[in-house]
């Protein structure tokens, strides 16, 4: 293994500099807030891996991989995995919530007690009110 | 709460910080970025939840009185151990990778490695608690 003495080298200082070191990390907090709620959710539940892949029809290590934020999960089989565990998939501008981050589309996924509110989260802050805290509300301006 | 990298005087580097560059050597530029991503992604989210192991990303440890923030990059697992020190820091101890799976004959051999690195760790946050301002900043 090759080996650097950089006493000032900070790799995660490095990795920032990178032009898609933005989205890699968008991506990854949008897979962990994803993971955060089918694990959540699944507990919830009292499901295990292996029952919930039989009604998402998938496999245990796809539900561990989506666990994990190891993968990019396809629209059908996140829709499959959502609804077996009573959840639905919300696709929103991210400029209604008040949140500091500049990501252009939000994975929100509500609850079905949210669900009954459906019909008020045309206002912004209703729909803010009556959604769980979400992952994005960390700034993404740390990452830079 | 704010992150920070344990630094240890005997050895003159910040253990899990001198592994994510080492992790690095080996990984094209953008696919080592992406694990930094990754990484600092988790790192973040377990500061917004005030350094709190929240499952499936982090958990705590039997028997050490870390936690570790759990990584998965293809068929390697990255776990990086760290705890709060008086609620004010996050303090990245020490990281590993190791397989995700074993394979046959192998598990034994990697499991007393990881037992040893583990001591060591406990080892760091005992000297952390001693000295705290032995620290990098995490930036």
């Amino acid at each position: 293994m090759k080996y650097i003495n950089k006493k000032n080298y900070d790799p995660m200082v490095e990795a920032c500099k990178n032009p898609k070191f933005k989205e890699y990390y968008q991506d990854a907090c949008s897979r962990i807030d994803l993971a955060i709620n089918v694990y959540n959710f699944r507990k919830q539940k009292g499901l295990s891996q292996e029952e919930l892949a039989e009604k998402a029809s998938t496999t245990q290590k796809i539900i561990s991989k989506i666990e994990n934020s190891q993968m990019n999960v396809g629209w059908d089989l996140i829709m499959r995995v959502l609804g077996n565990l009573g959840l639905k998939l919300k696709i929103i501008d991210s400029s209604i919530i008040e949140l500091d981050c500049t990501q252009q589309y939000v994975y929100r996924i509500l609850s079905d007690w949210n669900a009954t509110n459906s019909k008020e989260t045309s206002s912004s802050k209703s729909f803010v009110d009556h959604t769980t805290p979400c992952f994005f509300s960390n700034k993404l301006s740390n990452s830079n | 709460m704010k992150a920070v990298y344990y630094f240890d005087i005997k050895k003159s580097i910040a253990p899990a910080k001198e592994f994510f560059t080492q992790y690095g050597l080996n990984l094209s530029k953008d696919h080592k970025d992406s694990v930094m991503a990754q990484i600092r992604a988790r790192i973040n989210f377990t500061l917004g939840r005030n350094g709190q192991a929240v499952p499936p990303i982090a958990k705590t440890l039997r028997n050490y009185s870390f936690f570790e923030i759990m990584c998965q990059d293809g068929k390697t697992l990255i776990r990086i151990f760290y705890f709060c020190h008086n609620e004010e820091k996050l303090v990245l101890l020490n990281a590993l990778s190791k397989p995700a799976r074993y394979e046959k004959g192998q598990k034994k051999r990697i499991v007393k490695i990881i037992d040893k690195e583990l001591n060591i760790t406990e080892q760091y946050r005992q000297n952390f608690i001693q000295n705290p301002n032995h620290y990098e900043v995490y930036k």
